[in-house]
C-alpha cells in the first residue's frame, strides 16, 4: 500500500485547511537537489529498494519517504565520486535537501538519511 | 624542501587573498542554500592545504602534489570546499608528473582542473564555481604554449573576471539576489592570490608582474565589476550600479478556497503573463505564487475558481532599490564585524551612543516602547550580517529578542535595562567581533553596573517600605526605590548615598532638568559633598520623564 500524501497545515492565525503535497513532489525536489549536490555522481538502489520505493510512493530513484507527524523522513541513495570527501558531500547533501523540501517546497521534513551505495572511479 | 617551501608561499598567497574578503564572499552567498558561509568553507578549504604542507617534510614535485592534493580533499568544507578540492587534484594530477611549472604545463593542469571538476557532479549547474574554472580552463587554451606565464595568469584571471560577473545572469537564485555566484567570485580571488604568489616566486618577491597589473588595471578601469577591486570594501557588499530589475514587477500570491478547483487550467492562464508560477494544492485548496505585471488581472481570473484569501503583491522593484540602496550608504563596518542598533531617548543621549560608535537609534524608552517591527526594520536597515540591540530599557527587552528571532541576520539582544548601562555596554563593543562575542563582551560590562533614575512619583505609594507622595521626588536604584522627597536634589543625594554604600568608584549621570527647579551646578555641588571619592561625570541627556538617570561601577 503506498503511503498518503502528506497534509501541510497553513502557517498562521485564522488560516484553516492546508495543503496536500503528493510525495511524488517531494520526492522529485529530494531527487533534484540530491542530483545537483556535487560529489554525488548518480542515484542507485539495490533492485530490493525500488520495490519498497514504490509502496512508499516515491518514483524517484534513489529517494525514499516516510511520512509521519506531519514530518517526512527522507532516505537517500547515492554514488559519489572517488576522491571526495564523503563526510563533507554527504553534509552538503542533507543541507541541501533539506533547504529544497523545507524552505522551497515547505514541507517540513524529519531524518534525512544517506547512503552512499557506490564510488565512481 | 624547496618546493615544499616555494608551494607553501603560494598557497598561503592564496588564503591571504581569500581572508581578506571572506565577509564579502560569505555575503555573496544565496545559491545552492543561502547560509552564507562560502568564503569561510573556502578559507577553511586553503588552510587545510597549508597545514598538510607545513606538517609533511616531502621535497619532490610529486609528493608535494600529492600533499596538497590530500590537505584539500580531507580539509574539504562546505559546497565549495568540495569542489575545490577536485579542481586542486585535477591540476595536482598534472603538476605532480610534471619538472617544472612552464605555461604548457600549467595549461594542462588548469584543463585537468576543469574536467575534475566536472567528473564528480551528475547535473553540474552553471552560474557556479565550475562554469568559473570552465571558462578559466578554455582561456588558458587560447595562450600559445611559448608564451611567458604571466600572460597565462593575465588571460586566466581576466576570464574567471568576466565569468563571475556572467554568473548573476546564468542562475535565477543569483539573479533574483541581484549578486555574483559567492564560489565563483572566491574562486577568482583564491586564483589571484595564487598568481601573485607565483609571480613573487618568479620575481624573487620583488616585483608584482606587468602583464597582470596592467589587464587588472584595465579591468578596474573599466568599472563596475565586483571582480574588478582588490581592497576589501568597508561595505560588507558595495553595489556600484541598481542591480538589474525583474521583467515582472510583482510578486503575488494568494490562495484559493472552492469546490474542483481546476489547477491545470489556472496553471495555464499564469505561464504566458509570468514567470515563477507555482500552483499547488489540490481540488479544494490552491496556493498560487506568480511575479506578473498585472496582479489585478490575476486575481479576476483567480476568484473564477473560488474564493480568494491571504492575498500578497510586492513590489519586486522597490524591493530590489531597497537593498540598492541599504548596501550604497551607511555606516562603516569592521570586516566580518558588527554593528550596534540602541533604543535610546533624548537627544543627548542619542549623541553619546553615536559618538561611541552605535550605528543606528531607535528613539524610545521609558512610556514609549518601541515595537519589534520598527527594530527589526532599524536591524535590517544597516545590510549588515552582524547586529547587537540594546534595548536599554527593562520594558523592551523581550521586543528586542522578538525583533531578533524575526531577523534572518545574527542579532544579539545585550539585555540593558536602562540608558547609563547601555552607554556602558557600547563602550565595550568591539567592531571586528561578530554579534555573539559582542553581545558576550558588552554583557559582562554592565554585569557589574548599578543603574539609578530619579524620577517624580505620578500616584501615592508605598514602595520597598517607603512612603510615596504624587509629585514627590523618587530614587530607584537597580528597580528598589531607595529614597523619596519633596527636592529633587535630596532624592539625588540619596541615591548617591545608595551608591556609596556599594562603595561605587565612578558615577555617570545624565540629566534632563528643564523645568525641574534644580541645575547641573547644584547638582555637581551636591555628589561633590555626597559622595567625595566617586568620580562623577555629567551629561546632558534630554531624556523624557527622568530628570536623572546614573550609573554607577
Amino acid at each position: 500500500m503506498a503511503q498518503s500524501d502528506l497534509r501541510v497545515p497553513f502557517a498562521g492565525p485564522g488560516l484553516s485547511g492546508g495543503v496536500t503535497v503528493s510525495l511524488q513532489v517531494i520526492a522529485k525536489l529530494a531527487g533534484r537537489a540530491a542530483k545537483a549536490t556535487y560529489g554525488v555522481v548518480a542515484m542507485q538502489e539495490p533492485p530490493i529498494r525500488k520495490l519498497a520505493r514504490f509502496f512508499r510512493g516515491s518514483l524517484s530513484e534513489g529517494v525514499e519517504l516516510e511520512v509521519g507527524d506531519g514530518r517526512v523522513d527522507i532516505g537517500i541513495h547515492v554514488v559519489m565520486e572517488r576522491g571526495v570527501n564523503i563526510a563533507q558531500v554527504t553534509a552538503n547533501l542533507r543541507e541541501q535537501v533539506r533547504y529544497q523540501v523545507e524552505r522551497v517546497g515547505g514541507v517540513p521534513v524529519g531524518e534525512i538519511n544517506v547512503r552512499v551505495e557506490d564510488l565512481k572511479d | 624542501m624547496i618546493v615544499r617551501t616555494a608551494a607553501i608561499g603560494v598557497i598561503q598567497s592564496a588564503l591571504a587573498a581569500v581572508e581578506a574578503e571572506r565577509q564579502l564572499i560569505n555575503d555573496l552567498n544565496v545559491y545552492p542554500v543561502p547560509d552564507g558561509d562560502t568564503g569561510t568553507n573556502l578559507a577553511l578549504t586553503v588552510r587545510a592545504v597549508v597545514e598538510e604542507l607545513e606538517q609533511s617534510d616531502v621535497s619532490d614535485i610529486p609528493s608535494v602534489a600529492a600533499a596538497v592534493t590530500k590537505g584539500s580533499l580531507m580539509g574539504a568544507r562546505g559546497n565549495s570546499g568540495v569542489i575545490l578540492s577536485q579542481i586542486v587534484r585535477g591540476i595536482c594530477d598534472v603538476w605532480g608528473q610534471a619538472d617544472s611549472l612552464d605555461t604548457a604545463v600549467f595549461k594542462h593542469a588548469v584543463t585537468e582542473g576543469q574536467a575534475a571538476a566536472y567528473r564528480a557532479v551528475k547535473t553540474p549547474v552553471e552560474g557556479t564555481m565550475l562554469t568559473v574554472i570552465r571558462e578559466m580552463a578554455t582561456a588558458a587554451q587560447a595562450v600559445p604554449d611559448d608564451f611567458g606565464l604571466e600572460h597565462l595568469l593575465a588571460a586566466i584571471e581576466e576570464a574567471g573576471r568576466i565569468a563571475v560577473e556572467n554568473t548573476t545572469a546564468q542562475l535565477p537564485a543569483l539573479q533574483k539576489a541581484g549578486v555574483v555566484d559567492a564560489g565563483g567570485y572566491g574562486l577568482l580571488v583564491l586564483f589571484r592570490g595564487l598568481a601573485d604568489g607565483i609571480e613573487d616566486l618568479m620575481h624573487g618577491g620583488k616585483v608584482v608582474a606587468g602583464a597582470r597589473l596592467a589587464a587588472r588595471v584595465v579591468a578596474q578601469a573599466a568599472a563596475g565589476a565586483v571582480g574588478g577591486r582588490r581592497a576589501r570594501p568597508a561595505r560588507a557588499v558595495t553595489v556600484h550600479e541598481p542591480s538589474e530589475l525583474s521583467e515582472h514587477r510583482y510578486c503575488t500570491s494568494f490562495l484559493i478556497t472552492g469546490d474542483g478547483i481546476d489547477r491545470e487550467a489556472l496553471e495555464a492562464f499564469l505561464l504566458p503573463i509570468g514567470d515563477s508560477a507555482l500552483v499547488v494544492g489540490d481540488a479544494r485548496t490552491v496556493k498560487v505564487h506568480v511575479h506578473v505585471n498585472d496582479p489585478g488581472g490575476v486575481l479576476t481570473e483567480a476568484i473564477k475558481h473560488g474564493s480568494v484569501g491571504d492575498v500578497e503583491i510586492n513590489d519586486m522593484h522597490a524591493q530590489t532599490r531597497d537593498r540598492d540602496e541599504r548596501l550604497s550608504a551607511g555606516p562603516e563596518v569592521g570586516e566580518g564585524g558588527a554593528v550596534v542598533v540602541a533604543v535610546v531617548a533624548g537627544a543627548g543621549n542619542q549623541q553619546l551612543f553615536r559618538d561611541l560608535g552605535c550605528h543606528a537609534i531607535v528613539d524610545g524608552g521609558q512610556s514609549m516602547n518601541p515595537s519589534a517591527a520598527q527594530l527589526l526594520a532599524a536591524v535590517e536597515s544597516l545590510g549588515v550580517e552582524e547586529v547587537v540591540i540594546l534595548p536599554n530599557n527593562g520594558n523592551v527587552i523581550l521586543t528586542a529578542e522578538q525583533a531578533a528571532g524575526m531577523s534572518s541576520l545574527h542579532v544579539a539582544v545585550v539585555p540593558s535595562r536602562s540608558i547609563p548601562s547601555g552607554l556602558a555596554a557600547m563602550i565595550a563593543f568591539e567592531p571586528e567581533h561578530d554579534a555573539v562575542g559582542n553581545a558576550r563582551i558588552m554583557q559582562d560590562a554592565i554585569v557589574d553596573v548599578r543603574y539609578a533614575e530619579v524620577t517624580h512619583a505620578v500616584r501615592d505609594s508605598e514602595l520597598d517600605g517607603l512612603e510615596v507622595k504624587k509629585g514627590q521626588a523618587m530614587a530607584i536604584v537597580d528597580g528598589r526605590l531607595v529614597a523619596a522627597a519633596d527636592a529633587l536634589e535630596e532624592a539625588f543625594a540619596g541615591m548617591l548615598e545608595e551608591f556609596n554604600r556599594g562603595d561605587a568608584e565612578y558615577v555617570t549621570v545624565l540629566t534632563a532638568l528643564n523645568g525641574s527647579g534644580t541645575t547641573r551646578e547644584e547638582l555637581q555641588d551636591l555628589a561633590a559633598r555626597v559622595a567625595p571619592d566617586a568620580e562623577i561625570s555629567f551629561h546632558e541627556g534630554g531624556q523624557p520623564l527622568y530628570p536623572i538617570l546614573a550609573s554607577a561601577e
